[in-house]
């Protein structure tokens, strides 16, 4: 037991090294560029690095994946060099910062607020096109239009105060009403955007706070309906809307014509389309040495407000998903394999055809096929389906492996077992798995440290795993590296105990690391 | 003990085992011998059941377990069976290989199993590897274990099944020894064998398997040292056949010869002694047969024995009877005479070619 801990506990610390250089590493190239200084607010002042369109000829701008911007922006700027896709806002933000490019385009909320807290981001002083924050909810939803009318009762100095609370740099008013009313005109599910501030995020302990939040507050105390917040991935929002497993959507959702096809929108604030750019060079007198941004980048990634709960409670659902799938998957590929073993051909054909279809497509394919079409109308929660969706890979997965281990025991075994008199079933459990799992092991551990890798797309399907809960901070700080950085660890650290809890039971359960006492136990051996 | 009737045995496309009936009484010791692909192991495999029998039924003692619905496991532990391949169990030291199918199957205690065990090691001298795994063995150290698993669950038939088969020559004898010793204790046995003089040491009873048949059955003695019928004999003999008729006077004699030097290589026939069969073969069939049939229509047999290194010839031919001795080629006679231990003629007008002359071939050292 004791050289099983010091093993462990090596290969804990060498981890944690790891943690410690790395980010340094590479925050080293990215430091000179960020010059986070929360004092500098002034926004409108601070110089854009370009002030008109025809500056930016010949550069490259950037947009979120799947954002049909393209026409827009060649409109007004004729000779663009080159368009690129991002998947995060900060993903963005950090390539503009790095000068990957030279413009991200967004709305006017999430530009003003990443201008608002990093002096190197400035708004771009044109816009380029006005339109309208929406809520969305399904076409034909009959409660849209009360929606609507309770929006328009609200005064508009509330509404001008609730923009400047929440896309100002000060965090330590951002805070949300209670729901105080009674609700006695139901309940409304929301699916919200966790990754969007300043519309919709996930702050402190896991909360979804931010202008959106609010407005719907404002707008549900009105009718005294209660809402329930479901944070999710922006992908995920629209889905949640069209099959029907939320109400309403939100998170900066700016509406389109394209947009206003399936989805109906309570438009609540104008949003103008904005590009984001670098901060004209100023001189950065701030002491930001090396240590020191290191240092704030650590504080910001896990202690304020207190995000390394983020960081926990996304590491137990990657871990719950994760293990269940496995043993489920386990059972499962054990029950298939038991099924078609004795080479019936419909069972063979079945247990074929399921193989294929599962490993035919991608595991998120899956996933999403899952959440919004076979488990469309039920409530059956992200994590449920993430684990069925992993139990199937992984079982599938087992089956293959049994198959080969099976098949990799001399058929002579069985024939052996037979002569003696033993049943078929008892020959099985008795002499044949006994010699397959030894050679099953090996690949089982491989395909369990590639399932806890898998698990990271669980965020497709609204479900707040470790990767979900680093793009969440990634969003409300604009950290780009350190969190990463941070989950890259986490999953090196979850895979290393699974392969040792693995490599221990692969020891176990091989007959020729027996010690002879145990061969011979309960015998006397004198006679 | 055991009752075997009409006991047939059909694939897609081959027969192995057609309708074979036998008994086998209680402590007999039976060497099933035969040429490759004559069904020996298909027949001992379909005793217990490792292969199903198409048609047929056996019976072990007055049960049949043939039956629809009989638990071949009973009848399966009072059979034990020893393969060619040893099967041992890889997972399991010897002595578990030995304790295994006592305690699961006869429900033995542990150390009732164990104590069974280390005795029947002993018996087959490998009680000091009882703690090694079967991959530590030599061959002829797995089949005696093996031999000694199936002793421990105290079978009332033992088949072995090609036993010495996969061993290398050296160990063969250990294997053996253990065997014979075996078929010195009473216990029914069933034993494939290619290994004719070990099969006329232990058996009482010999079955001579041909074509998925058993072609003739007796005693070692009677198998061995006066097989009854031909193919029979051509085994126990390891006689070679060469066969050819020839029925034209412009007949091909080159390609003739080339087919027989071809089967005398073939068979390890050394040059002296092919070229007298040759040449005696010429002499008698080219020289003074050929030339004093109109129509000819001769059948030529060559018999190699590699057991007794002895050839004979046998050359049948149509006709009028006509006997070598009065040829007016006396040259060609002499000649002949000289390859040969022994040349007779016989007549027999019942035969379709009634005229037939042997000629046993002088072998030199």
């Amino acid at each position: 037991m004791n050289w099983m801990k010091t093993s462990m506990k090596r290969i804990i610390c060498m981890l944690l090294a790891v943690i410690m250089i790395l980010p340094f590493a590479f925050s080293f190239g990215a430091s000179a560029a960020e010059n986070i200084s929360e004092d500098n607010k002034d926004t409108k002042k601070r110089e854009a690095e370009y002030k008109t369109f025809e500056e930016l000829n010949d550069k490259t701008v950037s947009m979120l994946t799947g954002a049909p911007f393209e026409e827009l922006i060649s409109s007004k700027v004729s000779r663009v060099k080159e368009f690129t896709y991002y998947q995060t806002m900060p993903d963005m933000m950090l390539a503009v910062k790095s000068g990957k490019t030279d413009a991200g385009f967004m709305n006017n909320a999430v530009a003003d607020l990443a201008a608002n807290k990093d002096s190197a981001l400035a708004v771009f002083p044109e816009n380029l096109g006005e339109t309208a924050f929406g809520l969305a909810f399904k076409k034909g939803d009959e409660r849209f239009s009360d929606w609507v009318a309770a929006y328009d009762k609200i005064p508009a100095e509330t509404k001008t105060a609730l923009w400047e609370k929440w896309t100002g740099a000060d965090d330590s008013v951002k805070k949300l009403p209670e729901q105080d009313w009674p609700g006695t005109n139901g309940t409304m599910q929301v699916a919200a955007c966790d990754a969007l501030e300043p519309m919709s995020y996930v702050g402190q302990d896991g909360q979804v706070l931010g202008l959106d939040i609010e407005t719907i507050l404002l707008i549900a105390k009105e009718l005294d309906v209660r809402v329930e917040f479901t944070p999710m991935d922006f992908s995920a929002v629209l889905s949640s809307i069209g099959s029907g497993k939320a109400d309403i959507g939100c998170g900066s959702i700016v509406t389109t014509d394209e947009r206003r096809e399936t989805m109906d929108f309570v438009e609540y604030q104008p949003a103008y389309f904005v590009l984001i750019v670098r901060s004209a060079k100023v001189a950065d007198a701030s002491d930001n040495s090396f240590i020191a941004s290191v240092k704030d980048s650590f504080y910001k990634t896990f202690i304020r407000e207190d995000r390394y709960k983020l960081f926990l409670s996304g590491i137990l659902t990657t871990i719950l998903i994760t293990l269940l799938s496995i043993i489920l998957g386990t059972a499962l590929g054990f029950l298939i394999y038991m099924g078609c073993r004795k080479g019936g051909k419909l069972a063979n054909k079945l247990a074929g055809f399921f193989v294929w279809l599962i490993q035919g497509m991608p595991v998120v394919v899956l996933l999403m096929i899952l959440y919004y079409i076979i488990f469309e109308k039920t409530d059956i929660s992200g994590t449920i389906v993430a684990v069925i969706a992993f139990t199937l890979v992984f079982g599938s997965g087992v089956f293959g492996m049994l198959k080969m281990g099976v098949g990799a025991v001399d058929k002579g075994q069985t024939e052996a077992a037979y002569a003696l008199g033993y049943s078929d079933a008892k020959t099985f459990f008795r002499i044949i798995l006994p010699q397959a799992l030894p050679h099953c092991l090996p690949s089982y551990k491989g395909e369990v440290v590639s399932l806890i890798k898998a698990t990271a797309i669980v965020g497709y399907i609204a479900v707040q795993d470790l990767t979900r809960m680093g793009d969440i901070v990634r969003g409300r700080t604009y950290e780009p590296i350190f969190p990463l950085l941070a989950v890259a660890v986490i999953y090196f650290i979850l895979g290393a105990i699974l392969a040792f809890i693995v490599g221990r039971l692969e020891k176990a359960v091989d007959p020729k690391r027996r010690k002879k006492e145990k061969i011979l136990k309960g015998v006397r051996t004198d006679a | 003990m055991l009752k075997i009737e009409n006991l047939t045995k059909e694939y897609a496309d081959v027969s192995p085992v057609k309708d074979v009936s036998v008994t086998i009484n209680d402590g007999d010791v039976i060497a099933v011998i035969g040429p490759s692909g004559a069904g020996k192991s298909t027949f001992i495999r379909c005793i217990n059941m490792l292969e199903k029998p198409t048609s047929g039924q056996i019976f072990l003692g007055d049960e049949e377990i043939t039956a629809k619905g009989y638990d071949i496991k009973k009848a399966r532990q009072r059979m034990g069976m020893v393969f060619q391949s040893f099967n041992l169990f890889g997972h399991l030291t010897v002595i578990e290989n030995l304790m295994l199918a006592p305690m699961d199957l006869l429900k033995k205690s542990r150390q009732e199993a164990y104590d069974k065990g280390m005795e029947l090691l002993k018996q087959v001298g490998m009680a000091e590897k009882a703690l090694s795994y079967p991959e530590e063995l030599s061959g002829g150290q797995k089949q005696r274990v093996a031999i000694a698993r199936t002793l421990c669950m105290d079978p009332e038939v033992i088949l072995l099944d090609e036993p010495t088969s996969a061993l290398d020559p050296t160990m063969v004898s250990e294997v053996q020894a253990v065997i014979r010793q075996l078929s010195e204790s009473g216990k029914t046995m069933l034993i494939v064998t290619h290994e004719m003089e070990f099969a006329r040491a232990i058996s009482n009873r010999v079955f001579y398997m041909d074509d998925g048949g058993i072609y003739e059955e007796g005693t070692p003695e009677e198998i061995f040292d006066h097989p009854q019928k031909e193919l029979t004999r051509r085994f126990i003999k390891k006689l070679k056949l060469f066969e050819q008729v020839i029925n034209s006077k412009s007949y091909d004699f080159i390609g003739f010869n080339s087919e027989l030097e071809k089967y005398l290589f073939k068979n390890d026939v050394s040059n002296s002694d092919r070229f007298r069969i040759m040449l005696a073969l010429e002499e008698l069939v080219q020289q003074i047969i050929l030339p004093k049939l109109d129509d000819p229509f001769i059948r030529v047999r060559v018999e190699y024995s590699l057991k007794e290194e002895s050839c004979q010839i046998i050359v049948n031919y149509k006709g009028e009877r006509f006997d070598i001795d009065n040829t007016d080629n006396d040259l060609s006679l002499s000649l002949l005479r000289n390859t040969a231990k022994e040349v007779s003629y016989s007549f027999n007008e019942a035969e379709e070619e009634p005229n037939c002359v042997k000629i046993q071939i002088r072998h030199k050292k």
